[in-house]
């Protein structure tokens, strides 16, 4: 009955333009999404029945509509509509789905996993989580919120090949320190904003975000997906919610855990289950002691960058693991790229007699007592004819998204190929043959068990340098 | 659309879609092997599929919202083609149901009917399985015997298990009961899990029991929502429908949400 009253109803924006609905998208505890007619926009009608919260919305419209949000992936209230209706006309993504797609199998489907692998994977999973998280650091970065993050709001690209994210429902985006009502989608509401104690705020769009994050690489809810909740009473599940039970994979304390899900060794790095820990753990509680956005997002670009795809069941994988997780199958040989820091000061410091001559490389192996010099800053792993591109994330420790290097491991060498301008040098750990890449040039670095590296400026400035160690496959 | 300028996907891996720009070799370095083998385009490594065997797991599933309704199909209900509109109502109520798929919660419908006799129509079954069979009426009005046979389903453990949330019980009527019911709704009301549920009440027509109706809701804020006519029938399984998909979506979905019944009709309006 709601969507056949709804093919005769025309809506009017506040600039004049008449749209005829088509059918009905969505609908939730807000309103209703639908099509327009002849048009890529669709229409959100939100229903709110007191003139004073109607008037509210009004203005929030018009707000959300001057704020600064071209340059990112969200849909944008493009129009508000004139009253009686209250909505606006936004952008229709096609070809994009819910997040909630990747998260809730279809009944009665094949294996579990294998639908996992039909979604993208693992790696697929991680690299579009931390696009997300990209986009709310920078809404976070401008001082916004985005105030609601569901599963039902994200949308990623249909193919799974692709990983565009988009965000929608910006109406609900506010200036932090603006209040506005305390809305959340059941599930994601962070524990202070259930109680009514807080506005939400970054911080609630944080654990918000940490809980789908759990849920789309785990397929389990990190509050309430524990055994004793899942088939107990409701009233342990709304407790759980408000951050009265402890976490499922709390450390210290196994009143929640849950036989649900898949193995978290099999999805979480080690930093992101740090960050689940810290999130979930004392973060729960205390907003402060959450990770932020950016944070989620610097974990999952890097723990996607250290997955290889397995050589038997097609599934990616973390490269640390010697087995592929989902078959058993032993991991194949790959190449590991990592930074270090090229720092000059340090050098100079520890070495003031050191000349251009000598390769400042083998001074810092050689001293030892640089500390942090050389740590490893960030690594990814290139498996066997998975090519990856190397963005200014991991060349520069910058997030521009923008592409650096292509790097090819294949037969037995690496291709290095330079996508963007700068000063690449590429030397050899005792200094030999050093080697100024132009952009758009192809190397090969024939023999991998050389210690190449590859410098991204000249020694005399700070920079990242990127190395490569051959990891022979596993055996059976 | 303004998406087109996005830029496209730039840091993910290109599994066999490389295009590498140039497989020349400008100058072999240091290691002095041998330069200009074209690069092997990438291959697809995945073995059949049917051939792997994978790890499988477990994944949570929906609790329960069950939803009992209690229909009056006494031979009156036939006058007025009141059993007809009660038949389109609920069959709309519980399509509505089944598009209603969330994370949470699973609505599950159970029909106990009473005419002559009180008998389970519908067992509890997934809104998004149901196969809805009209009603007929004929007979008297076994009202007490059904609210016996609602008590025994919501006590039930193996049908209502402890995880489900609150039910929701729905009590349809056009007439006085003929049998003890009055025993019998004490009984369901001091179940511990019937007490606690939503109930809904439908009064049809002038010749319905609304004091025993409004016994039933046992709750001096609650209202006994009347009907004289098909439309108005309608607009009650709305109601429900409503009242019971807004708790399947809430933050609480054990906790009732009270929707005016007098805004059904605007409801569908913007």
């Amino acid at each position: 009955m709601t969507s056949k009253a709804a093919q005769t109803k025309w809506v009017t924006t506040l600039d004049g333009s008449r749209y005829s609905l088509g059918n009905l998208l969505g609908q939730g505890g807000q309103g209703k999404v639908f099509t327009v007619r002849g048009h890529p926009y669709a229409v959100k009608l939100l229903h709110h029945r007191s003139d004073q919260a109607r008037q509210a919305l009004r203005e929030r419209l018009l707000m959300v509509g001057r704020l600064p949000l071209e340059d990112l992936a969200v849909a944008r209230p493009l129009k508000p509509l004139r009253p009686p209706h209250l909505g606006y006309v936004m952008e229709l993504f096609t070809g994009m789905v819910p997040l909630h797609t990747l998260i809730r199998p279809p009944k009665g489907g094949e294996s579990l996993i294998r639908w996992y692998f039909d979604g993208g994977g693992l790696r697929r999973r991680l690299r579009l989580l931390a696009k997300v998280a990209d986009i709310f650091s920078r809404l976070h970065g401008r001082g916004l919120v985005y105030t609601d993050p569901s599963l039902q709001n994200l949308f990623v690209s249909a193919d799974p090949t692709a990983h565009e994210v988009r965000l929608i429902d910006t109406d609900n985006v506010r200036v932090s320190a603006d209040g506005g009502p305390a809305l959340y989608t059941p599930g994601y509401g962070a524990p202070e904003v259930l109680s009514g104690a807080r506005l939400p705020n970054s911080l609630s769009d944080a654990h918000a975000f940490a809980v789908i994050a759990f849920e789309t690489l785990a397929l389990v809810h990190p509050l309430k997906g524990g055994d004793r909740i899942e088939n107990g009473a409701p009233e342990l599940e709304e407790q759980a919610l408000r951050g009265e039970r402890p976490w499922i994979d709390d450390p210290n304390d196994d009143w929640n855990r849950s036989s649900l899900g898949i193995p978290r060794p099999f999805v979480l790095s080690r930093h992101l289950a740090d960050a689940f820990e810290q999130a979930f753990g004392a973060g729960l509680k205390n907003p402060l002691a959450r990770p932020g956005v950016s944070r989620w997002a610097e974990h999952l670009h890097r723990a996607a960058d250290n997955t290889i795809i397995c050589s038997g069941c097609g599934g990616s994988y973390y490269a640390s693991h010697n087995t592929c997780p989902w078959c058993a199958e032993p991991r194949p040989t790959f190449v590991r790229a990592f930074c270090t820091l090229w720092d000059p000061e340090r050098l100079a410091s520890t070495d003031s007699g050191m000349t251009q001559a000598v390769d400042p490389g083998f001074v810092l192996d050689a001293t030892g007592s640089m500390g942090k010099a050389h740590q490893i800053i960030d690594s990814m792993a290139l498996g066997e004819r998975d090519p990856v591109i190397a963005t200014d994330r991991f060349t520069l420790g910058t997030n521009r998204g923008e592409p650096q290097l292509h790097l090819h491991f294949a037969g037995e060498s690496i291709q290095i190929e330079v996508l963007k301008p700068g000063t690449w040098i590429l030397r050899t750990k005792d200094g030999r043959g050093d080697h100024s890449l132009a952009t758009g040039e192809t190397i090969p670095l024939r023999d991998t068990r050389r210690d190449w590296r590859l410098h991204a400026n000249t020694p005399d400035y700070l920079h990242r340098v990127i190395q490569f160690r051959l990891i022979p496959g596993a055996s059976r | 659309m303004g998406w087109a300028s996005y830029r496209e996907d730039i840091i993910s891996r290109y599994v066999g879609v490389v295009n590498l720009k140039s497989t020349t070799i400008q100058k072999p370095i240091a290691s002095g092997t041998p330069a200009g083998k074209p690069v092997l385009p990438p291959v697809p490594l995945r073995k059949d599929p049917v051939m792997v065997k994978l790890k499988d797991f477990p994944i949570s599933t929906p609790k329960p919202l069950p939803v009992i309704l209690l229909v009056d199909v006494s031979g009156s209900m036939t006058a007025d083609g009141k059993i007809d509109a009660l038949n389109t109502a609920v069959a709309e109520m519980i399509a509505s149901f089944a598009q209603d798929v969330t994370d949470q919660a699973q609505i599950q419908v159970a029909v106990i009917t009473f005419g002559s006799e009180a008998k389970l129509h519908k067992p509890l079954t997934p809104a998004t399985d149901f196969e809805w069979q009209p009603m007929t009426a004929e007979g008297r009005t076994a009202m007490g015997a059904a609210f016996d046979l609602a008590a025994g389903l919501i006590e039930d453990q193996h049908q209502l298990p402890a995880r489900a949330y609150r039910p929701a019980i729905v009590l349809v009527s056009d007439g006085v009961p003929t049998d003890a019911w009055k025993p019998a709704l004490d009984r369901l009301l001091a179940s511990e899990r019937a007490k606690k549920a939503e109930r809904f009440a439908l009064s049809i027509g002038a010749g319905a029991d609304r004091a025993m109706l409004k016994a039933f809701l046992a709750n001096p804020a609650a209202r006994v929502f009347e009907a004289d006519e098909s439309r108005q029938i309608k607009n009650f399984f709305r109601w429900v429908e409503l009242s019971v998909t807004l708790r399947s979506r809430s933050a609480m979905p054990n906790q009732s949400i009270m929707i005016d019944p007098a805004d059904i009709e605007n409801y569908d309006d913007f």
